[in-house]
Order: structure tokens, then C-alpha cells, then sequence
């Protein structure tokens, strides 16, 4: 028997037996579901995670700290002597910050173009002339990260007195939309720490999209970018003659030709080699990506329990079609069909319910996901990103291993069809 | 030539066995309508399936167009089986929720004979049943005789050289049994296909060019033209 034969009457025997076949693609189907849509969350999740790391850092420059570990304690749960190259975070955490001479350092490193302080600035508020206050820091702009715009522009780097506003502040600062507000002025008040109050007037040159992936730890959502300049006017302005003042929490090194792992890989060695933290964007991707694997293999391994429930659903259900149609088989093999055939029959049989389970699955898991996307996308704040993104080569690959898990699980009861004594099998009554 | 020698087949295992054929010799003209008759239990249904190459044989040889079939592979009984012979039940086995179609191309299917030109042998076959009409009805339409004629066609469809009934009338009222039986006697008459029918119907057996009368899985009598 050819295998279209095998192929259409395995198919019709199927269609005889429409609701048992149902059911147990059904089962396949739960299990083809939860893994689709784990491969696509976290497709997304990746894809996030990816677009993050592109919107918040350059790809050729690394973040430099003055210790590989960020938080320090120093291995005591007993008070720190005071050293002024530490700052204290929360009650027991210590940063320890980079200095001006860690920058000059920093700077001769062979392959580094240039050191940018990290001028981050929380301001006393933010307002305009029919707003009220709000808060919100300063950051420098940095022209090497791809910046997602709502409205505006900026060429290159940012012009001095200019502003790139988080979409967030539009309505709060009395603006109708994006758009209304480029090129109006801002003022952002700054305190000195040991001092007065000063008052900076920006105006307007973009608006980052809403929500913004922007990463800024503690002011998601609420860094103003303005020129770097303008920035370290404002970090003078509030931290000058306090212990801080000219010490940085990070530095951003940029490197020559960084867009080439290997030149980027080099250098970031060498800083560590010189006793400093760094990490590249793609570091930070990648911690990201591991993040999610993570999940993701704890989200598959109930998919794969799902698959190990319909693994026995079809071998039971194929066990019942063997019982059933033993008539047929006997039939089959007194008419001079091998048993290899027959084996081949129910086999197929078996795979037909492995595709059809995995197309129901899969297929439900595509057209939800592309229905609850824009949904899910507002709740989580995912803005123009897709939580469940959807790879044809995986639905496919998935597709395939379903058919083989059934098909594995339709051996059994195929051996049992291939070993009927025909003469028994057409005496069954 | 249709040919037994020493023929036995003993079901079972050691205490609890039963001998359904013993030492059976026969040599049978192919070309001719050959009955096995006898009651039941006496083993004609056995001595067919040994023909068949249904079953083995305990001890002794099936020889069946030259071929020995104890000596034959399980492939080679096979293809024996879906080339040379073509098989009537008494319980028809059609699939009943396949169509005529269907039904009459599993052969042709299990043959590997081109799409292409199935169509026509299906035809051919339920045509010369009576059913071309029913080609696209389902087999659970059927009444009981039609049933018989649509597992009588797709045992002719594969143009077998010998046709094996077992009791193909046992489930039909003597009317439609009367027709089943003209009809397979028919196709004999037409292409010189062999037949040999299981039956306890002296009536159908009277028919018959050869009479094998089987009793205890021995050969009674056998009446009719025996080739030496």
C-alpha cells in the first residue's frame, strides 16, 4: 500500500471516530497551546528586553563602576568605617563611586574614545508657566542610543537649552499633545544641595513615546534628556561642595570602533583587568535573555507535563480504535495487507491526531495572541511591543514534534493491530 | 491445481489440543467450482483457511498454483493472498461507513495498482455486481445481499485466479442467497476463476463440479471430476 493509500485511509478511519479523535487532539491541544504561547511570550519578552537594552544604551560604549559589584557590604554585618570613596545606599549598602582620576584612568585605557560622567540629576520639579509641579531629573542625551520619538526630532547631539520630554509630562505640563509641545519651554528647578534653588529654562526639541522604555532606575519615565553640558551644569549646580561632587555612581566608556564585538570584548577585559565593573548593552541583554529562559523552561516543563497526559490519551484512544476495528484489521490482512502496513496505518492514524492537536493548539494559542496582544501590551506598559511573538520555523518545529510525540504514541497500539491472527480478528464478533 | 498433501492442523497446546484437519490429500482441478461441505465443526472452514494461507499448517502441504505455501515467506503469503485469491465471508466485512468506492479499492490498494487505474477496475467490479448505482453510497445503506455483491466485487476486482467463500450465503434469505450464488457461478462461467465455496447447502454444493465432504477435519467423500 502506497503512503498516500496509508495517508487518506488512516485519515477516513479518523473521520469515522470524529469526537474520540476530537477529544484526544484536544488533549494534544492543551499541550500544543501552553508551549506555543510560552515560545512566543518569551520571543517577546527577548524582543523586549533586546529593544530595552537598543533604547537605553549605545551598543559600542560600556557602563563602568568603580567595583565589579555594584552593592558592596564588604562581607560585614558590622558598621562600615566611614571611607569618603563609598556612598551609602539604604541603611546597610554601600556603592563605592568613581572618582575624577578613576575617569582619567579610565580614558587612557588603549581603545576607549571617551569617558562620560554620569551626570543624573534629580531636579526639585519640573513645570511650565500653566502646569503644576512635577517631578523629575536630568540626564545627558546620548546621541549613540536609538531614541523612540512621539514627536520632534534630534540631529545628532542635542542642542544647548534643549529638552527630549517622556511623553508622560505632555498632558501634565498643559500641553494638548506631542506635537503641541516642541519647541515650548520648560523650566526645571534645580536645588543646591548646600544652597539655593535655580531655575533652567529648556525648550522642547522631542518626545520620547509613551510608555518608554527607557532604564533609569527610580525615575522610569521621568529622566528629562537635555545636552550633556547643560547636564553637568545641573550636577555642579546641586552637588558642588558636597562630598559627592565630582564622584559618580557610573561612568559611560565609549569605544573606538565599538560597534565591533571583538574591539568592544577587548576593552571591556581590560577595564575589568584594571580593577573596575563594566558591562556592555550586551551584557545586559543577555542577563535578560537568561532571565527569561529561565521562565520560559519553567513555563514548558508544565507544557511538557500537559504533552506526557496526551501522550497516554492517544495511546489509549488508538488501544480503543485497535479493539474496535478488529474485524477490519483481520479483513485487511486476510486480503494480503502486511502487517507492516497495518502497523503503518494506525501509526499514521496516531500522527494525524498529533497534527491535528497541534494545529488546534497552536493555532488557537497564534489567533489569541494576536488578539490579546494590543490588550496585553497596555497592561504591562509594553507600548508598541508585543508580549507573544509568534515564529513560523518554531510553530513548525512545534507542529512536527507534537505529530512525533503522537506518533511515538501510537507505536504501541499499532504493534498490537500488526500482531492480530486474522483468522481471530475476522471471527470477532 | 489445487493440492493438499498429508494436510493436518492442530489448535491448541499440549493436554488441551484439538485436531481440526487430519491428513488431508486432495488434488483439484483449478478451473473447476469445488464445494467443501460438511457440518459444523468438521473443519472445513479450517481446510479453507489453510488454502487461503490464512492459517499454517501443523504438518504436511498446501500446494496452490505451483506454489507450496508452507514454503512461502510471510511477504510472499501475502502477496499470494492479495493476487491470486480473492475472499467471500459469510459476514460480508464490508466497512460500513466507507462507500462502495472504498470498499471494492482496498485491494487495489493493498496491490499498490495506480490511482489512475482504479477507477475503472472499481467500475468494472460493481458492474458486474449489479451496483455501479451504489459506487458513491455508503456500505451501511446496504441491505444484506447487497452487502454480499459489494464484498463479491472487491474480491474480483484484483482478477484473482481462485475465489475462497466461506458459507457466503449463511447470512441471507434463500431468495438474495439464491441470487449471490448465480452470480459467483456466473463470474466463474465468465473468467474461468476457480471457486470453491464452503457450504452446508446441499443445494449450493449440488452446483459444484467437485464435492469435498469433510467430516472430523477428515475427508470423507469427494464427488465430481478429480484430476490423477
Amino acid at each position: 500500500m502506497s503512503w498516500r493509500d496509508i495517508l487518506l485511509r488512516s485519515a477516513r478511519s479518523l473521520r469515522q471516530a470524529k469526537v474520540r479523535t476530537m477529544l484526544t487532539a484536544l488533549a494534544l491541544a492543551v499541550g500544543g497551546f501552553t508551549l506555543t504561547a510560552t515560545l512566543a511570550a518569551a520571543n517577546g519578552a527577548r524582543a523586549y528586553g533586546a529593544k530595552l537594552v537598543d533604547t537605553n544604551f549605545d551598543p559600542s560604549s560600556l557602563v563602568v563602576t568603580k567595583s565589579t559589584s555594584l552593592l558592596s557590604r564588604n562581607g560585614s554585618d558590622k558598621p562600615q568605617l566611614y571611607n569618603t570613596d563609598y556612598t551609602s545606599v539604604g541603611r546597610n549598602f554601600l556603592i563605592e563611586e568613581l572618582s575624577q582620576s578613576d575617569l582619567s584612568r579610565l580614558a587612557k585605557i588603549p581603545g576607549v574614545d571617551s569617558v562620560f560622567e554620569d551626570y543624573s540629576t534629580a531636579a526639585l520639579y519640573i513645570s511650565t508657566q500653566n502646569s503644576g509641579k512635577y517631578t523629575g531629573s536630568t540626564s545627558a542625551y546620548d546621541p549613540y542610543v536609538t531614541h523612540q520619538f512621539a514627536a520632534g526630532s534630534v540631529n545628532g547631539q542635542l542642542a544647548a537649552g534643549e529638552v527630549v520630554l517622556p511623553d508622560d509630562y505632555i498632558s501634565l505640563l498643559g500641553f494638548k499633545n506631542a506635537n503641541a509641545s516642541i519647541g515650548k519651554t520648560i523650566t526645571v528647578v534645580v536645588r543646591q544641595t548646600l544652597g539655593g534653588i535655580e531655575a533652567k529654562q529648556f525648550n522642547v526639541a522631542a518626545v520620547l513615546t509613551s510608555p518608554s522604555t527607557l532604564i533609569n532606575p527610580g525615575n522610569i519615565n521621568t529622566t528629562l534628556l537635555v545636552n550633556p553640558n547643560d547636564a553637568q551644569a545641573i550636577y555642579s549646580y546641586v552637588n558642588n561642595g558636597t562630598v559627592n561632587f565630582n564622584r559618580y555612581l557610573s561612568a559611560t566608556v565609549r569605544v573606538q570602533d565599538g560597534t565591533n564585538p571583538a574591539k568592544l570584548s577587548t576593552v571591556e577585559n581590560a577595564i575589568k583587568a584594571a580593577g573596575y565593573g563594566a558591562m556592555s548593552a550586551k551584557d545586559l541583554q543577555a542577563t535578560i535573555t537568561q532571565i527569561v529562559n529561565v521562565l520560559q523552561i519553567i513555563i514548558l516543563v508544565f507544557g511538557f507535563i500537559a504533552l506526557i497526559a496526551s501522550f497516554f490519551g492517544v495511546v489509549n484512544t488508538q488501544y480503543i480504535s485497535v479493539l474496535e476495528r478488529t474485524r477490519e484489521i483481520g479483513l485487511m490482512k486476510a486480503l494480503g495487507m502486511s502487517s507492516r502496513v497495518v502497523s503503518r496505518l494506525f501509526i499514521v492514524e496516531a500522527a494525524w491526531i498529533g497534527v491535528i492537536g497541534a494545529l488546534l493548539g497552536s493555532g488557537v494559542a497564534i489567533v489569541a495572541g494576536m488578539l490579546l496582544n494590543p490588550w496585553i501590551a497596555r497592561q504591562i506598559d509594553f507600548g508598541s511591543s508585543h508580549l507573544l511573538v509568534f515564529r513560523p520555523t518554531q510553530m513548525l518545529a512545534l507542529i512536527v514534534f507534537l505529530t512525533l510525540i503522537a506518533t511515538v504514541a501510537g507505536l504501541l497500539p499499532a504493534r498490537k493491530a500488526a500482531k492480530l491472527d486474522p483468522i481471530e480478528a475476522l471471527r470477532t464478533e | 491445481m489445487i493440492e493438499t498433501r498429508n494436510l493436518s492442523k492442530v489448535y491448541g497446546k499440549k493436554d488441551s489440543t484439538m485436531q481440526a484437519v487430519r491428513d488431508i490429500n486432495l488434488k483439484l482441478e483449478q478451473t473447476k467450482t469445488i464445494a467443501i461441505i460438511g457440518k459444523s465443526g468438521s473443519g472445513k472452514s479450517t481446510l479453507l483457511h489453510l488454502i487461503g494461507g490464512l492459517d499454517r499448517p501443523t504438518s504436511g502441504e498446501v500446494i496452490i498454483l505451483g506454489r507450496n505455501l508452507t514454503q512461502l515467506s510471510k511477504r510472499e503469503m501475502d502477496d499470494y493472498r492479495s493476487q491470486d485469491l480473492g475472499f467471500v465471508f459469510q459476514s460480508f466485512f464490508v466497512e460500513p461507513n466507507q462507500t462502495c468506492y472504498q470498499n471494492v479499492a482496498l485491494p487495489l490498494e493493498i496491490n499498490r495498482v495506480p490511482v489512475a487505474q482504479r477507477r475503472q477496475k472499481i467500475e468494472e467490479a460493481l458492474k458486474q455486481v449489479d451496483l455501479l448505482d451504489k459506487i458513491k453510497s455508503k456500505a451501511v445503506t446496504l441491505s444484506g445481499g447487497e452487502k454480499q455483491r459489494l464484498a463479491i466485487a472487491r474480491a474480483i476486482v484484483s482478477n484473482p485466479k481462485i475465489i475462497l467463500a466461506d458459507e457466503p450465503t449463511g447470512n441471507l434469505d434463500s431468495a438474495t442467497g439464491d441470487k449471490v450464488i448465480n452470480l459467483l457461478f456466473d463470474l466463474h462461467r465468465k473468467h474461468g476463476t476457480a471457486l470453491v465455496i464452503v457450504t452446508h447447502d446441499q443445494d449450493i454444493a449440488k452446483r459444484c463440479d467437485i464435492r469435498v465432504m469433510i467430516k472430523d477435519g477428515s475427508v470423507e467423500k469427494i464427488e465430481g471430476v478429480i484430476k490423477e
